[in-house]
């Protein structure tokens, strides 16, 4: 059994036509996907908002505000991003006439009070540019928040200064105002570009059926002169078949790493941490990938005719992992909603599922699920197959 | 000891009657040559044999027991060289022969040991690490002969393994085929070049139509029918038109004769086939002298397999 595993391994590997789909093509396929989608996140992103200062008396009497602004202009401890990115002019006819270059969002004076006000740039509002507005309004929001906190703060002081003799009396004042806290409901954060690079990873998986197929091409009685040839040998059918498919999956796990070391290390997508998980889901798919192959092999038909039903099934099934867009994934997710059955027989949806419920969920009750439909795939195209190929005599050949 | 037993054998496909009650016996030692028109069943009758086919009846006995599709055991003492070259395009010829041999000899030591012996048996001694799309066709039939032979089976069935080959590699295969024979092997040869046969095989059967139609030794085979010997004679060329005269008198003459099957004139050479005789080419040679009808050239020609075959399947063409 051990030649054959061996010989079995290195036909595959000389046989480059096949070798280099599996290997070339999740490499082709999630590089294009990288090119498309690794700024989509940046998308998302608020860069520091660009806002002129009035740096004049007033704004250098208002220790508080300067302080403020100097706060907002330091990059965060959580994730080093500034929200400000404050422009200092000696006055606001300087800043007036800055704005005219568009590269601020507005600017900003103190007055006497110590109250500022926000002079936004007209061309960096409204219309359908929806991001500008929000910026706008970020500044904004900053603003008001600080106004209300000084105007309590100084009202507390007018009408109750005793309070401020209390040390902790500014902590308590300013404790029940905490902000909403952002808290993620998934166990990893959101990405959208996420779905793509698991889909390629399953499809690739049941890229490998080919290897399942052409395995069997060379065992079966009737498929080919080799076949006829081994059929003949002093071998049972088991002792050709069992190394022969495992070093067909053996190959297809070899293949299928590249392609998940590329992916994780090379475009850093990923897997919620769980890589060792990850693997475990490109062997139990690329098992299922080489026996569904297998079993199509073994089906009574012509050799076109099976290339074509692996084509169409791998095709088809990853219109439900999302591997073609939203539009896809949404038909998907609506198919995995309503008509759940039909999501647990397709075995590429399952090991999309499989990489998506490591990164995303908090427990492993989805993971094992999609585990546990994998393994009873395997174990029915396993079963399939050997009806298939049982039979040693034929009518005809 | 009987190494084959075939009796009755019946395979149907739908209406069409591949083999009819089909039966064979081969001795321990022999070289069988399996002759037939295209169509006739010879591979047929093959593949039931090694129960790659099932078959609508009949019995099936390989070194004198039953055979089953699940005899290991059996199928261990077999090679199969088949027509269609089966070799794997990704391996070399070492590489190959060692898997095929695997399928029979579990030990690497033993089966290097093999492999080597075939690499030299069909003289692939400088082609080791060739891959077969390297090879000429006559080196890849080699090669196809050394999968099936290199674990040292007791019985060799070889279908058609010279097809397409020069006749160098021929003369090589057919060489090798006989000393496979003489270390001990029975063998199984099917082919449409008649000469082989005749040179190699100690029994030959012809079969059309799924059943077997004459089986014996090729002089039993010739003595089966009514072709014999073949003569043709220039006669000397007379003086002008008269001289038609003479030429027409010995073939009228030779007609005559009790072994002639049929004669024919053609311009002044002169063709007769004989029936059964082992003096015609005297005979003949004696009348003409008799009757002082002159002649130069003689070509005399014993009747041969493809003879023996012709008339025995017919001379329509097949599929």
């Amino acid at each position: 059994m051990a030649t054959t595993f061996i010989y079995t391994i290195k036909t595959l590997i000389r046989e480059k036509t096949n070798l280099i789909w599996a290997v070339a093509f999740p490499l082709v396929l999630s590089t294009l996907f990288f090119s498309m989608f690794h700024n989509i996140d940046e998308t998302y992103r608020l860069d520091p908002l660009p806002v002129l200062v009035v740096a004049d008396d007033n704004y250098q009497q208002a220790k508080s505000f300067s302080t403020l602004v100097g706060a907002l202009a330091a990059p965060d401890a959580n994730d080093g991003q500034a929200l400000l990115a404050p422009t200092f002019t000696s006055s606001a006819a300087e800043a007036s006439e800055s704005l005219q270059n568009g590269a601020y969002l507005g600017y900003i004076t103190v007055d006497e009070q110590q109250q500022p006000h926000y002079f936004m740039d007209s061309r960096k509002t409204g219309g359908l540019d929806i991001l500008p507005d929000t910026k706008q309004g970020i500044v904004l929001s900053i603003l008001d928040r600080y106004s209300q906190d000084y105007q309590m703060i100084y009202k507390a002081a007018s009408e109750h200064p005793q309070l401020f003799a209390d040390p902790g009396f500014m902590d308590r004042l300013l404790d029940g105002q905490s902000f909403t806290t952002q808290v993620s409901a998934t166990n990893n954060p959101p990405s959208s570009a996420l779905r793509y690079y698991y889909a390629v990873l399953a499809f690739s998986c049941f890229q490998m059926m080919s290897f399942g197929i052409y395995a069997i091409r060379n065992l079966r009685t009737n498929a080919s002169p080799m076949g006829a040839r081994r059929c003949l040998g002093g071998q049972s059918l088991g002792r050709s078949m069992i190394p022969t498919l495992l070093a067909s999956w053996v190959l297809s796990l070899a293949c299928l790493l590249i392609g998940f070391l590329y992916i994780r290390f090379g475009f850093g997508v990923s897997f919620g941490g769980q890589e060792g998980a990850c693997v475990a889901v490109i062997a139990l798919g690329s098992l299922v990938a080489t026996l569904l192959g297998a079993l199509i092999g073994a089906l009574p038909t012509s050799e076109g005719a099976k290339a074509g039903l692996m084509a169409t099934l791998v095709c088809l099934l990853s219109v439900f992992s999302g591997l073609y867009g939203p539009g896809s994934q949404q038909l998907g997710d609506m198919v995995a909603k309503n008509l759940p059955a039909l999501s647990l027989v397709n075995p590429i949806r399952q090991v999309a599922d499989a990489f998506y419920s490591l990164y995303y969920y908090d427990s492993l009750g989805h993971f094992w699920l999609s585990l546990a439909i994998l393994g009873i795939m395997a174990a029915v195209c396993a079963i399939g197959c050997l009806l298939c190929l049982r039979k040693q005599r034929y009518r005809s050949l | 000891m009987k190494i084959i037993e075939v009796e009755d054998l019946v395979k149907r496909y739908k209406e069409l009657v591949a083999l009819d009650h089909f039966s064979l016996s081969i001795e321990s030692g022999e070289i069988f040559g399996l002759l037939g028109p295209n169509g006739s069943g010879k591979t047929t009758a093959i593949n039931c044999l090694l129960q790659l086919l099932s078959f609508d009846n009949g019995n099936i006995k390989l070194f004198g027991e039953a055979m089953t599709p699940s005899r290991y055991d059996l199928k261990r003492r077999i090679g199969i060289v088949p027509q269609n070259i089966a070799v794997f395009s990704q391996l070399n010829v070492t590489e190959n022969i060692d898997f095929f041999c695997s399928l029979y000899v579990p030990k690497k030591a033993r089966r290097h040991e093999l492999v080597e012996q075939a690499i030299e048996f069909v003289g692939l001694q400088d082609y080791r690490r060739f891959r077969p799309r390297k090879l000429s066709g006559g080196l890849i039939r080699r090669l196809n002969i050394a999968c099936g032979i290199a674990h040292q089976p007791e019985l060799i069935f070889l279908d058609e393994p010279t097809v397409a080959v020069d006749a160098q590699s021929r003369n090589s295969i057919l060489e090798g085929i006989q000393r496979l024979n003489a270390q001990g092997s029975t063998i199984i040869y099917t082919s449409h070049y008649m000469e082989e046969v005749e040179q190699i095989c100690t029994r030959v059967m012809i079969m059309d139509h799924g059943r077997a139609l004459a089986c014996g030794t090729t002089n039993e085979l010739k003595g089966m029918v009514s072709v014999n010997e073949r003569i043709e004679i220039e006669l000397a060329d007379g003086p002008g038109p008269a001289a038609a005269s003479p030429h027409q008198q010995a073939l009228e003459l030779v007609r005559t004769l009790p072994h002639t099957a049929t004669a024919s004139l053609d311009h002044n050479i002169l063709r007769i086939s004989c029936s059964h005789g082992s003096h015609n080419l005297s005979e003949v040679l004696e009348a003409l002298r008799g009757a002082d009808i002159a002649y130069g050239r003689v070509y005399s020609e014993p009747p041969t397999l493809n003879d023996v075959f012709l008339e025995i399947t017919g001379k329509g063409l097949r599929d």
